[in-house]
């Protein structure tokens, strides 16, 4: 193979050397045939490079994107789990903040609207009348014995059962205020009948494990069945 | 708080890392890869190819953007984005004609032409001509059947490594003794190139 033809392609020669490679092409048949030779050889040796590098780049690059992918998928998982885990908090934390208010709301209502009772004019009701002003007067005990005096008297009294009721609910006796409340709310010839509402508010306010829930499902049923304390059971309940 | 997205490289970041040696350069050319792979669906949808065929015209052409830019061809007139994109959609074409015939010798015929508009007209036709009695898939083939050593030679000088390079890297004692034994291991070729069923052609005989 001639050196001539790949310093002339490669610019290696000089102008005059260069011209007496041209001319010889013109009349030497067998230079010409290996100038094409060369040229052609050149092309598919590069060829052969460049299809090699390109199946190594090629293979490293798809690779590479299988590779990234791989981490991701853990990653992919957790983020999963911590979506859950999230959702989860939410719901038990807004459920937590529904439970915490709504128990407060029933204190801030038994605390402030609950906090007097209307007086009785009866003259029959007076030890009763006492029981209430004892009440208004945060004097729950005094409240508590004078309504059992009246009751020893008047025991199917279902204002008196209300009374000491209420006032074992602020003394914070809930069980036995539970009880004057349900057998009040079992009453169903009465036209006013707080009895269940009063016995939700009770449940919230003692927040035992499941009182929650019998609130709520009394708080229900007074509004259902438009019993008194509806309209209050009704912002309780949203 | 923003969410903050992965950070992809700028053109600027990407250019000065390819320019880079190995190994760091190689982490460029990944990120170069990376950045732009959402091309290849295109590609898939616009040209009709098949995926890997699309794929392996991106990696081509991601190939091909390294090699300017290493080199400095890519002189950031454009952004890298359309840059890269100019030479994939080519490199799709390619691939698409290759796939409709086999054009590959057309193909060759462009790069041919790089060569033969080094000399003078005159002689462009003649050795066009005689060009076309070599075919490079031929040769390729026949290249492929040399011993070790002469393949060695002939891809080492296929990938633009001069003879002094070839003499390190191949462990020969010069570059001139790695020139003349990548000559005649050409001449070699072309004997072998000529031989069908283990006989050599008869003008060739002749010359002999």
């Amino acid at each position: 193979m001639n050196e001539r033809i790949e310093q002339y392609f490669d610019a290696a020669l000089t102008e005059a050397e260069r011209k007496r490679l041209e001319a010889d092409w013109a009349t030497d048949p067998d230079l010409a045939d290996d100038t094409a030779f060369y040229l052609q050889v050149r092309l598919a040796a590069q060829q052969i490079a460049h299809e090699t590098l390109l199946k190594k780049k090629h293979e490293q690059w798809t690779n590479l994107t299988l590779n990234s992918s791989k981490p991701f998928m853990p990653k992919r998982w957790l983020g999963i789990a911590a979506a859950v885990l999230l959702l989860f908090f939410s719901v038990w934390y807004f459920n937590q903040s529904f439970q915490d208010d709504l128990s407060g709301r029933a204190k801030d209502y038994v605390g402030h609207q609950l906090k007097e009772l209307p007086l009785h004019l009866g003259e029959e009701e007076q030890l009763l009348q006492q029981a209430i002003a004892s009440y208004n007067q945060q004097q729950y005990h005094e409240a508590i014995r004078l309504t059992q005096s009246y009751l020893a008297r008047y025991p199917q009294d279902v204002e008196a059962w209300k009374v000491i009721g209420l006032a074992q609910l602020q003394g914070g006796a809930y069980t036995e205020a539970l009880y004057q409340f349900h057998r009040l709310g079992d009453q169903t010839q009465l036209y006013n009948n707080p009895g269940k509402y009063y016995e939700a508010l009770t449940y919230l306010l003692r927040n035992a494990p499941g009182d929650e829930e019998k609130a709520k499902k009394l708080l229900q049923e007074v509004v259902d069945k438009n019993l008194e304390g509806k309209q209050d059971a009704l912002k309780l309940l949203k | 708080m923003w969410l903050k997205f992965a950070k992809q490289p700028t053109d600027e970041e990407l250019v000065n890392g390819i320019r880079l040696d190995y190994p760091q350069r190689q982490i460029w050319e990944n990120k170069l890869y990376l950045k732009f792979r959402y091309l290849i669906k295109q590609a898939m949808w616009k040209y009709k190819l098949q995926e890997d065929e699309a794929s392996m015209a991106y990696s081509d052409a991601v190939l091909a953007v390294i090699q300017y830019v290493y080199t400095g061809r890519f002189e950031q007139r454009s952004s890298l984005k359309t840059y890269i994109y100019r030479i994939y959609q080519h490199k799709c074409i390619d691939r698409f004609r290759a796939l409709q015939a086999d054009k590959r010798e057309g193909i060759n015929q462009r790069e041919l032409n790089d060569y033969l508009e080094l000399m003078p007209d005159e002689q462009q036709d003649t050795i066009r001509r005689l060009c076309e009695k070599y075919e490079v898939a031929r040769l390729k083939r026949k290249i492929a059947l040399m011993d070790d050593r002469c393949k060695q030679i002939i891809l080492a000088w296929g990938e633009g490594y001069r003879d002094k390079e070839i003499a390190v890297n191949l462990g020969y004692q010069s570059a001139a003794v790695a020139k003349t034994s990548r000559l005649r291991c050409l001449q070699r070729l072309k004997k072998l190139y000529k031989t069908v069923n283990g006989l050599i052609e008869a003008d060739d005989e002749r010359a002999d």
